[in-house]
């Protein structure tokens, strides 16, 4: 690897500030815990890359959630099937709250947890994109409306249509 | 601002996307006022279960339904190639039928006209006379035969010295 540039962060360290928020993101895109873990660390092997060549986005944060979302796609694009044969049957309890949810999440009851990821899931792949950026990544209408492609006026549909299937979870 | 408002600017609200008049109204209006409130607890919930890992019933649920997908296509797919099949073979036999219940018919008729002696002969199954009605089977047969003898005797209505073919049956019939 050639020396990073003497600008902006270091790699190490955009690691640790931006990893569990890329891998964050990859679940709620993909909804399976080992392969958001591989996509995220293939999207940190192509930032190593980019760094590598001395290149340097405008916005790192930005860039990896853009590259994040890409991966997504063509990983989901690509190995659906494989997916639904490494399905298990196992319900394991300690896959939910993790360990930096707080104590009220402790109390959301299983079949509820269980609802919202399936209501997730039945999101269309754009509905998806457009909640997690907008919502859990907290990016504005205009930023996500740039990054997808879409009109601000299309986000918001996307979006209102999004959190009303999820809101469906809960009742 | 008249009426309630609609969820879209609830949830601008939320993200702080609203404008002021949204903004007012929600301050003053008691049923929107309640509504926002329902949605920021239901979002809180939402939320907080969103950044937790996937649960892994959720994934066989997914399975589950694209299975629910696939299946009902390959069955379908299964049933129009069976029925596909099934349609094949039955017009076949259906074909091999009529021309199993034709075939005596339109050889005996023809034979009929034209050996009248024949007709029994002709005949395997059924006895028939030349008296019979003929069918419009019978008689494309019968003009299928005349034609096919008519180009048998080809040879009689040209030119024969330069065709090998025709000019030994030429010799041999003009030869006492």
């Amino acid at each position: 690897m050639s020396k990073p540039p003497s600008f902006g962060p270091d790699y190490q360290k955009l690691y640790q500030e931006h990893h569990g928020r890329i891998l964050r993101l990859c679940r709620i895109l993909l909804s399976n815990p080992e392969e958001a873990e591989d996509v995220a660390q293939e999207v940190f092997v192509k930032a190593l890359d980019y760094w590598g060549n001395n290149s340097m986005p405008e916005s790192w944060p930005r860039w990896l959630t853009t590259v994040a979302i890409n991966t997504c796609r063509d990983r989901r694009r690509s190995s659906w099937w494989k997916r639904w044969l490494k399905s298990t049957d196992d319900f394991d309890e300690r896959e939910y709250p993790d360990e930096h949810a707080a104590v009220e999440h402790q109390v959301i009851r299983r079949e509820q947890y269980e609802r919202i990821w399936q209501r997730l899931r039945k999101l269309s792949r754009r509905q998806q994109e457009v909640f997690a950026l907008r919502y859990i990544e907290g990016w504005s209408t205009q930023e996500v409306s740039e990054a997808l492609g879409l009109t601000p006026g299309s986000v918001k549909r996307h979006l209102t249509r999004a959190i009303d299937n999820l809101r469906k979870g809960l009742a | 601002m008249g009426g309630c408002l609609k969820e879209q600017d609830l949830i601008e609200l939320l993200l702080n996307e609203a404008s002021a008049p949204v903004q007012n109204h929600v301050k003053a209006c008691l049923p929107c006022s309640r509504r926002y409130r329902k949605l920021a607890g239901d979002m809180k919930v939402i939320s907080a279960v969103l950044r937790g890992r996937p649960p892994k019933a959720a994934e066989r649920s997914r399975s589950w339904s694209r299975l629910a997908v696939v299946a009902p296509v390959c069955a379908s797919a299964l049933f129009l190639f069976m029925a596909g099949m099934w349609i094949g073979e039955s017009l076949q036999m259906r074909g091999g039928e009529k021309l199993a219940r034709h075939l005596p018919q339109a050889t005996a008729q023809p034979v009929a006209r034209v050996m009248p002696g024949e007709t029994m002969l002709a005949s395997s199954s059924e006895s028939l006379s030349a008296s019979d009605p003929i069918t419009p089977v019978a008689l494309s047969y019968v003009n299928f035969l005349e034609d096919t003898f008519s180009q048998d005797d080809s040879c009689a209505s040209r030119d024969n010295s330069f065709d090998p073919a025709c000019s030994s049956s030429w010799f041999s019939g003009e030869t006492p």
